[in-house]
């Protein structure tokens, strides 16, 4: 039998080199992301993104007392519980969509590889890939609402990083000294931000 | 075709005129008080205008000296004529400002239409800028990065009109007003060239004179920036300092993980350390905290409360990407170019994000506000202007989504308007050292009794309201050798200095400050919060 020149094998199983590339980016990421995951286990104190219910109340209570003079229905229309727990629902939610924190979760090689998942679902909308997205979207709400920081931030994180991996066949299109230099921008920059300052308050390691 | 034209037209000019209000209604008054970088630039000015000296005696000097740093000239120079016709005053310190912010905005309209040749397209863009938080912001201050801004425009928009003379003199001067264009405005001109290279290439016996004469022009700016003086303020708020690494790596070896702990003597280089440091602060400024949700946490950039621009231009921003296929292949690029090398002026100081530095950030980011607002409306104003009568017929899903937004944009612009008119001078004034203008109206009620008064430094250089409210003469002030420390009789002490053993004498001191001595009045700020008393001390001489 005549294997074509494109052709390689893995594992025993043969594939073209597309194929080949994208098993390799595949596992790049994955070993990327599971580094980041091993350094988060010397954080003793995640930072929480949940949003207290108290402070919608101190919010509008605040807003309200800064109205000197102002009608109270026309100070209500402006603050009020319910427009206070949308606004304060997205500071906790765009906080967690911040380009330092993506970057510091992902790394710029899982940054590139978030932004095309969403750019290729928003396109293609196949229902896969809305599932995904809404699946990051949950994980982005439970962070929001639950006190439980650390499980938060996992859920989120592991979303992120599924999501991410979406993007393996549009990542492969890249030349791959661009890929082999986004591989090494990522491992340097995981390396250096040991502290996870975005995300983890108190960093320690036995 | 006319009867659209006009339509557009009158569009335009309501787009104007929104911006006209935004920028210049209570101007004088909001934001409450003068910063004292407004208060040195007015009395600088004003000193011009009256000896052709700064107040530090120099002779129509080309950079202005001012608290710990130098500053470029053009602000000074165009306040000359400001307070020339509306005298020393918070709003002749603000107009040209707010001047060139509205400016800005007409220029925005015409260089967009000149980029897309769209003209539903350019107004949408326009109306973003003009309602902008983040340049309605600046353009009320006394601030040079809007004159920087609108320099920048102004110039790209003759570059694209292949005035290459102008646009370059104009590109010069533009570094020529505010230190973050020295580094921006290089950074364009090099990307535009660039990417216009093609048709300029054909024209490049006229552009290349313009270019050598306009750097030639650039080269007293280049000395001076790599004076002591021009590199004060950028030594004096650094974000690199060797110090730091060497904190950094030793931390890092006592947090880091075992297996790798010897990564530190190999990571903690400087040049890669402070490559580190400048792509986490670019990075601070892409964030949607920042842009969309809290905005810059110095009161004076930004209202706090909300981001630095709204919130539902992230639904557009986001819309923007999918539409940037409807743009000619170089407009897309120099808008998105533009984007890219915003951030840049802002990474090598402290602290980040930083909207002042980066109020050019604002302009890519109006035009894709506009550009996604353009894809997300288009089809269906073929409903609205159209068939009005069908319309309630062909209402889709997308339809009502599309009035959602509209109606979410509108309730937002509501409340950003009631955060700036009403929350902002009540909350904020501390932000511009608002008080010293009550200051000094009540010390001038009493201090014709007293040869000596001393006032509280606490907010470190008080000597410039009391020159600026005072419309104190500058030739007075250079003869007789004042400093920020006295001038005339005033003295400015902090309060652990001597005041009991200087004779009889007029002490305005900081509202918590325990006096032995008579109290005569007290001093409120605009929001009515009590931050300075004026007490009388009969002390031994």
């Amino acid at each position: 039998m005549t294997v074509p020149a494109d052709t390689y094998f893995l594992f025993g199983k043969s594939m073209d080199k597309s194929k080949l590339k994208r098993a390799l980016v595949v596992f790049v990421l994955i070993v990327l992301f599971s580094f980041r995951l091993w350094q988060t286990t010397g954080c003793q104190k995640f930072k929480s993104f949940y949003l207290n219910p108290q402070a919608v109340t101190i919010k509008v209570e605040e807003d309200v007392g800064t109205d000197r003079g102002v009608d109270r229905n026309i100070s209500r229309f402006f603050h009020n519980k319910y427009q206070s727990r949308f606004v304060l629902t997205v500071q906790s939610m765009t906080s967690m969509l911040d380009a330092r924190l993506l970057t510091d979760v992902l790394g710029p090689l899982g940054v590139l590889a978030f932004a095309v998942s969403v750019y290729t679902t928003i396109k293609t909308k196949k229902i896969l890939g809305i599932l995904h997205f809404f699946i990051v979207f949950l994980a982005v709400l439970f962070a929001t609402f639950t006190p439980y920081a650390k499980q938060g931030f996992y859920l989120w994180a592991v979303a992120l990083y599924s999501f991410s991996l979406r993007s393996s066949k549009t990542i492969v299109k890249l030349p791959t000294w661009l890929i082999l230099l986004l591989v090494v921008a990522t491992f340097w920059y995981f390396s250096f931000s040991w502290q996870l300052e975005s995300f983890c308050h108190d960093i320690f390691f036995n | 075709m006319g009867l659209k034209l006009n339509f557009k037209l009158v569009v335009l000019v309501s787009i104007i005129a929104i911006a006209i209000v935004l920028r210049f209604y209570k101007l004088g008054t909001n934001p409450p008080g003068l910063y004292w970088d407004e208060a040195v630039f007015g009395y600088d000015a004003y000193s011009i205008l009256k000896t052709g000296h700064d107040h530090h005696g120099r002779f129509l000097p080309l950079f202005f000296e001012s608290f710990g740093d130098w500053k470029l000239p053009v602000y000074h120079y165009l306040l000359v004529p400001s307070i020339a016709i509306w005298g020393l005053n918070e709003f002749a310190v603000r107009f040209p400002s707010a001047l060139l912010g509205t400016l800005t905005v007409l220029i925005f309209y015409f260089l967009v239409k000149k980029l897309t040749n769209n003209l539903n397209l350019s107004l949408f863009c326009t109306l973003f800028l003009a309602v902008s938080p983040w340049h309605i912001q600046f353009s009320r201050g006394g601030f040079e990065s809007t004159t920087g801004l609108f320099l920048v425009i102004f110039g790209l928009y003759l570059f694209l009109k292949k005035y290459f003379t102008f646009s370059f003199l104009i590109f010069a001067l533009s570094m020529y007003s505010y230190h973050a264009y020295r580094i921006f405005t290089p950074l364009l001109v090099t990307l535009a060239l660039l990417i216009y290279w093609p048709k300029i290439k054909v024209k490049i016996t006229r552009v290349l004179p313009v270019l050598v004469f306009s750097i030639v022009l650039l080269i007293p700016l280049i000395i001076f920036t790599f004076s002591p003086q021009g590199r004060a303020r950028a030594i004096s708020q650094s974000a690199f300092k060797g110090s730091d690494t060497e904190a950094k790596r030793i931390d890092y070896d006592q947090k880091s993980k075992k297996p790798l702990r010897f990564l530190s003597k190999y990571l903690y280089h400087e040049p890669l350390y402070y490559s580190y440091l400048a792509t986490k602060a670019y990075l601070d400024h892409f964030s949607p905290f920042f842009l969309f949700s809290r905005g810059d946490q110095i009161g004076r950039h930004s209202q706090v409360d909300m981001g630095q621009i709204y919130l539902f231009e992230a639904i557009f921003i986001t819309a923007s990407f999918f539409a940037l296929r409807i743009l000619q292949k170089d407009a897309k690029k120099l808008m998105l170019a533009f984007l890219i090398i915003s951030p840049i002026p802002a990474i090598i100081v402290l602290p980040t994000p930083h909207a002042y530095r980066t109020l050019q950030l604002l302009i890519p980011l109006a035009f894709l506000s506009g550009l996604g607002a353009y894809y997300f409306y288009n089809k269906s104003s073929y409903y609205f202007y159209n068939k009005s009568s069908y319309y309630l017929a062909t209402v889709t899903r997308s339809n009502i989504i599309k009035i959602c937004v509209a109606g979410f944009a509108i309730y937002f612009f509501i409340s950003y308007l009631h955060l700036l008119f009403v929350h902002y001078p009540i909350k904020f004034g501390r932000d511009w050292q608002d008080g010293y203008r009550q200051l000094v109206k009540k010390l001038e009620l009493f201090q014709n009794e007293y040869k000596l008064v001393y006032v509280t430094n606490i907010d470190q250089v008080p000597y410039i309201y009391l020159l600026f409210y005072q419309k104190y003469d500058p030739l007075k002030f250079v003869q007789e050798s004042g400093t920020k420390r006295t001038f005339d009789k005033y003295v400015f002490v902090s309060p652990e200095e001597d005041k009991y053993n200087q004779g009889r004498l007029l002490y305005a001191a900081p509202s918590w400050e325990k006096v032995d001595g008579k109290w005569l009045a007290a001093v409120d700020d605009s929001a009515g919060r009590h931050l300075f008393s004026l007490w009388e001390i009969n002390g031994q001489k």
